[in-house]
């Protein structure tokens, strides 16, 4: 009986073994990307995967993934909700200059899905380390009655929940996330809201880099050059976002 | 007259008791482990639901448990560890309501001579100890209806003898019934003056405990015990040792001060005594008692002896090769040697 | 230090010290209840009790910014009775601590009634204690330890509370910004001095409540020293 068993398990384990050592025609590359673009990400390799390349996504937040790239985490490439994180990964040795890329603009609107307010609180990501909160709180004091009662959402996509669960009235939130959510639900109320006039705030400049210590510089060449291209950057004003005019870096 | 029934469905057999019993002071009951003591003890306190429980013809099992007057000591009755001795004694008399008898914890300690406990933590207290606090915590309780399981099997039988008579006293003084529940005949015997025994749930036995005892001994292949009455003459300085007599008779017994107390009571066990025609001068023994042969059984392939000293009874074994040996008949006079008592 | 990291630590106090309190007086009683019960529904009650130790802390805040929500009946009904709202409030992260802590409050509350009632609380039925007399003069003395256990266990535990804050709190100074809050914005703005100073803090503060639970957890019962 032990003997059929061993037999078995030796079996088994050779399987695993080539499986896991085949050769891949695919290469794969790590990439960290900022938790609101995350499915975005995954939503535009759908429609036009890269040849050749096994995409691997690891989301979180700017911050947690500057520390994790910073600390020797093997990510290939780092697409960030900021230009602050990507510049200093570069500032200090981390990453390629060369490899800079604004993928998109941050695209703000003002949703208030209840005609009736349920109280004066506005939802905000949280200015401190986030560039949309930055962004929003820039023009809710230019454009609010003081005293304004923020509510911060620790990423924009929190403060998105705050309105969306209905305990919060109105928000400054991602006009990606209420294209997602409408087009996931087909619900009115993700249409109750207006697009912020890109003059009246500072702009959300989502920057992406190539992280110096990688081993697939081809890959992530790739990724980036798709992420640039025409048809892509089309795409993205169409799930929310704006784009730049060139690739320079601020 | 006390009357008691009693019905609980258990797994092996049913407990199922309908017991009328002459008025006693301490009631013992016997039985082999699993027979259904403790839960019989366990269904009239209240701990364990019954079918029904009458005492006196008073249903009692739909009573809570601080409402029928009766006070359980459990078998692994724990001290509370958050007081010591004396705040353990001093709990019931506190917190236990609807006080029956008039006892006091000065009186009770005084009794149990548990002064020089009163200040140890429980933890401290060896077995015998914390089996002698927790009795007097019971008593303080103050009911007159008190069921006791095994309460005294971590003392030895000198301190275990002691304590037994002055749970007699108190059950005289204070018209407390007491109901022992244990598997040695031996404590029993010295303590109750009536016996059940308990079997697969029924009582199989009942009544004075000679009596019972007399027939556990013919049906049970249990070791008979003998019971002596026996009045105290003088204490004997030089030897140490008290001389007594026994009632009814001349015959004295000389005994160590440890088996001598006030209940004027001596439990012999058959092991202790050893026949023979030879008179005493003839022999070196001391301790020997002039005896009747008025009895003899084989009973288990043992002859099973009883003997009439001056109107009271001893029981005796001897193996056949000995009665062979010895060819003793009824109505010899026999000399019995009662050994372990100097 | 901060203004508002002083804020932020005396807010996290007042939190695990009211959600300790509140969660002892709740479960008590339920503990003495679910300790004695040994009926079938047993493993469903407890490990309905256990649930927030395995739930990931964010879903139990989002399903409670789910339940605060004024669009729903449960925050509409609080919206009756007090005017306010629930979630961003500091009443709402009471209400999220309950339900976080509850476990860490009730077991050892749970097993120091059990061994109660396996060793002590029998005896005192048969010697003829009322079910009053016995709660109150040699349950709770003997339940002292546990009751010390729960709370430091509960309070020890709330100040290490952030997934949940964070999905309802809304991260406002001196109403729903907790330490572990005001640490994850230092980090995430990579003020690390700052960061680290708070944290020294905070793991002085809960050494300190484990050691004394500790202290507590000589004897699973009261015993006379």
């Amino acid at each position: 009986m032990s003997k059929l068993y061993n037999t078995w398990l030796g079996y088994f384990l050779c399987v695993i073994c080539m499986l896991s050592c085949s050769v891949n025609a695919k290469e794969t590359l790590q990439v960290a990307v900022a938790s609101n673009f995350k499915t975005v990400l995954e939503t535009l390799l759908k429609k036009s995967p890269l040849p050749n390349v096994d995409v691997k996504i690891s989301a979180a937040s700017s911050g947690v993934l500057y520390s994790q790239i910073v600390h020797g985490a093997p990510f290939d490439v780092f697409l960030s909700a900021d230009d602050f994180r990507p510049q200093s990964l570069i500032k200090e040795g981390y990453a390629e200059q060369s490899s800079l890329i604004t993928y998109a603009l941050g695209e703000l609107a003002l949703w208030q899905p209840k005609a009736e307010k349920v109280n004066d609180k506005v939802a905000i990501a949280n200015p401190r380390f986030s560039p949309y909160g930055r962004a929003s709180e820039y023009y809710a004091n230019n454009h609010f009655k003081k005293p304004i009662n923020y509510v911060y959402g620790n990423n924009i996509t929190h403060a998105f929940q705050f309105v969306q669960s209905g305990n919060v009235g109105v928000g400054l939130v991602a006009v990606s996330s209420l294209k997602a959510a409408y087009s996931n639900t087909q619900d009115q109320k993700y249409l109750e809201y207006t697009v912020l006039p890109t003059n009246q705030y500072p702009d959300i400049i989502q920057q992406g880099v190539i992280i110096s210590s990688t081993k697939k510089h081809a890959s992530a060449k790739q990724l980036m050059q798709f992420l640039m291209a025409e048809a892509t950057q089309q795409q993205l004003i169409e799930l929310g976002y704006r784009i730049k005019d060139n690739n320079a870096s601020k | 007259m006390i009357k008691l029934s009693l019905f609980k469905a258990l797994n092996n057999f049913d407990l199922d008791i309908n017991l009328e019993l002459e008025s006693f002071n301490v009631l013992g009951v016997f039985g082999p482990s699993g027979s259904g003591k403790s839960t019989l003890l366990r269904c009239i306190s209240g701990l364990e639901p019954a079918k029904s429980v009458h005492i006196n013809n008073q249903p009692v099992h739909e009573l809570p448990s601080d409402k029928r007057g009766i006070t359980l000591q459990l078998q692994s009755c724990p001290l509370f560890p958050h007081l010591d001795v004396a705040g353990n004694l001093a709990f019931t008399q506190k917190h236990c309501g609807n006080k029956q008898t008039s006892l006091t914890l000065q009186y009770v300690v005084k009794t149990l001579e548990l002064q020089d406990l009163l200040n140890r933590d429980v933890q401290s207290l060896s077995g015998g100890e914390r089996q002698r606090v927790v009795f007097a915590r019971t008593l303080l309780a103050g009911q007159k209806f008190i069921m006791l399981d095994e309460p005294f099997s971590a003392l030895d039988w000198s301190l275990r003898f002691k304590t037994l008579t002055k749970l007699n006293e108190l059950a005289v003084k204070f018209n407390i019934k007491f109901i022992i529940v244990s598997h040695s005949l031996k404590e029993l015997l010295f303590c109750c003056d009536t016996l059940i025994q308990l079997d697969k749930g029924k009582v199989i036995n009942q009544g004075a405990s000679a009596h019972v005892a007399k027939a556990i001994y013919a049906n049970d292949r249990q070791t008979p015990l003998s019971l002596i009455n026996y009045d105290v003459v003088k204490f004997d300085e030089d030897y140490g040792l008290y001389q007594l007599q026994l009632q009814q008779s001349e015959q004295p017994l000389f005994v160590l001060p440890a088996l001598v107390d006030s209940s004027n009571k001596l439990i012999i066990e058959s092991e202790q005594m050893s026949l023979s025609a030879l008179k005493p001068e003839q022999t070196t023994h001391s301790n020997v008692l002039k005896s009747v042969l008025t009895q003899a059984e084989l009973i288990n392939n043992k002859w099973q002896l009883t003997l009439n000293v001056d109107g009271q009874t001893l029981y005796c074994l001897a193996s056949r090769r000995v009665w062979d040996k010895n060819d003793f008949k009824v109505g010899d006079v026999l000399y019995t040697t009662i050994s372990n008592l100097e | 230090m901060l203004q508002s990291d002083l804020t932020a630590l005396w807010l996290t106090i007042k939190l695990a010290f009211i959600t300790a309190v509140l969660l002892l007086v709740f479960c008590i009683p339920l503990a003495y209840k679910l300790a004695g019960y040994n009926g079938k529904f047993k493993p469903f009650l407890e490990a309905l009790i256990a649930m927030p130790l395995v739930l990931p802390p964010t879903l139990l805040g989002f399903y409670l910014l789910v339940l605060f929500s004024p669009d729903h009946a449960f925050g509409q009904f609080w919206f009756w009775l007090t005017g306010t709202q629930l979630a961003f409030s500091f009443q709402g992260v009471v209400i999220g601590s309950l339900f976080y802590s509850l476990p860490f409050v009730m077991q050892p509350l749970v097993a120091g009634f059990k061994h109660i009632n396996q060793t002590y609380n029998e005896a005192a039925i048969a010697l003829g204690l009322s079910p009053f007399k016995r709660f109150v003069h040699l349950i709770i003395p003997l339940l002292k330890p546990s009751i010390g256990s729960a709370f430091a266990l509960g309070f020890a535990h709330t100040l290490g509370e952030f997934g949940l804050v964070l999905m309802i709190g809304g991260n406002i100074q001196g109403q729903t910004q907790v330490v572990s809050i005001a640490l994850y914005d230092h980090v995430e703005s990579l003020n690390y001095t700052a960061a680290h100073q708070l944290s020294l803090i905070l793991l002085a503060i809960s050494f300190a409540c484990l050691v004394l639970l500790f202290k507590f957890n000589k004897s699973i019962v009261g015993v006379k020293q």
